[in-house]
């Protein structure tokens, strides 16, 4: 298993994908995850020999649970204290994003979305929902098992009703 | 852009910003967000997980990072300048792979059958790079607590990582030169009596390219 790379990828993910506070960190979040991965591989060794396909989402894995572990610290320290005695370690809650009021318009917006997401029907919801997430046509298609055509026709067709429902919230388009 | 794909641009953005999960024990495991972004769900259960995504912006942004990680391996698999034809072209260097994993673990399964039961061997046996020099079964003293590992033929530089095995950070030290470390006593405080500390040695050689140790355990006493 080449680490390194490995290391490199999710460090590139974490950097393209999650906010500031958190891209940050991903030095460390990586690096306690590839540890997790690690001590299974050793655990295992002079048995058997994992995929890298297996370690790389067991990497994956380990990544994820401490992001989760950091966004409910930051809900702790947003929301004004905690008895954690881990706070002295944690990343830096004042260094939040460089816009705080463009944040929280993005986030009003982002709510919205959801809410209308809810109120769609499923098959739309889905397209939608994948489009937000950056798929492309084709790519929903096959996540959801829909031919390209019917999922173009899904993805228009709910795009049209979020534009609508938006609308309907102050939100222009 | 034309309006258009500004629109959905800064809806993907807004859809984006981070915000608290409904119910987080409701989250899917990162296991099958990882197995959906990959299409190795059932319809019901991928249905799902993509309505959880649709209210949960964490684990929206859980999913993104698996596709994010996804489309490395695709360009990797891909590389430089090459189309692969096909609707499922993209899939087959993935597919090959996936199936040679999945021939060695039958292999590997079937081998395992056939062993008898036996104690499992310890990298020691097997790694001719760093071991820790750390007698067996003796936990640290706080107030001495050094660790040592074995020089690596043309390493110029050790970073070493420690942390816990709830994995936090206990300490990280870069550039050593010594094939020792002496963790902060600082570190350590608040850790309970016989807490079990992870570590490994990053080795760095003179030419950049590093050699990783296993990852060794220790207790504190």
């Amino acid at each position: 298993m080449d680490y390194e790379q490995l290391h490199r990828d999710l460090v590139r993910a974490v950097d393209r994908v999650c906010p500031r506070w958190m891209s940050d960190r991903a030095d460390d979040l990586v690096q306690v995850a590839l540890m997790r991965v690690m001590e299974i591989q050793r655990k295992k060794e002079g048995t058997a020999e994992f995929s890298p396909f297996y370690l790389k989402k067991a990497a994956y894995s380990a990544m994820i649970d401490e992001i989760r572990r950091l966004r409910r610290r930051q809900e702790v320290s947003l929301e004004g204290g905690s008895d954690d005695e881990e706070e002295a370690v944690v990343y830096d809650p004042a260094a939040p994003t460089p816009d705080p009021e463009r944040a929280s318009a993005g986030r009003q917006v982002g709510r919205a979305i959801r809410d209308c997401l809810g109120r769609m029907v499923p098959p739309r919801r889905h397209a939608v929902t994948l489009n937000l997430q950056g798929h492309s046509v084709p790519e929903i298609g096959r996540l959801l098992g829909w031919t390209t055509k019917k999922a173009e026709n899904l993805v228009y067709r709910g795009m049209s009703d979020l534009r609508g429902c938006l609308g309907t919230k102050g939100i222009q388009s | 852009m034309n309006d258009e794909a500004q629109q959905i641009s800064r809806w993907r953005a807004a859809f984006a910003e981070l915000d608290a999960a409904p119910d987080p024990a409701s989250c899917p495991s990162p296991e099958t967000i990882w197995s959906a972004v990959r299409g190795e769900l059932s319809p019901p259960q991928m249905e799902t997980v993509v309505d959880h995504v649709a209210a949960c912006a964490a684990c929206a942004e859980d999913w993104r990072l698996a596709a994010e990680i996804q489309r490395q391996e695709e360009k990797a698999a891909a590389g430089p300048g090459k189309v692969i034809p096909g609707r499922f072209g993209q899939w087959r260097p993935l597919a090959a792979a996936a199936a040679l994993a999945a021939g060695l673990l039958i292999a590997v399964g079937v081998y395992r059958v056939n062993q008898p039961v036996q104690e499992p061997t310890y990298r020691e046996v097997q790694h001719a790079g760093i071991r820790s020099l750390l007698p067996e079964g003796q936990a640290l003293s706080r107030d001495a607590a050094v660790l040592r590992w074995s020089p690596l033929a043309g390493a110029v530089s050790y970073d070493v990582q420690v942390s816990t095995e709830d994995l936090r950070t206990v300490a990280t030290a870069k550039g050593q030169t010594a094939t020792e470390y002496r963790l902060p006593q600082s570190a350590l405080t608040g850790l309970p009596a016989g807490t079990r500390l992870l570590w490994q040695v990053d080795a760095v050689r003179a030419d950049g390219t590093h050699e990783t140790s296993p990852t060794f355990v220790t207790a504190v006493r």
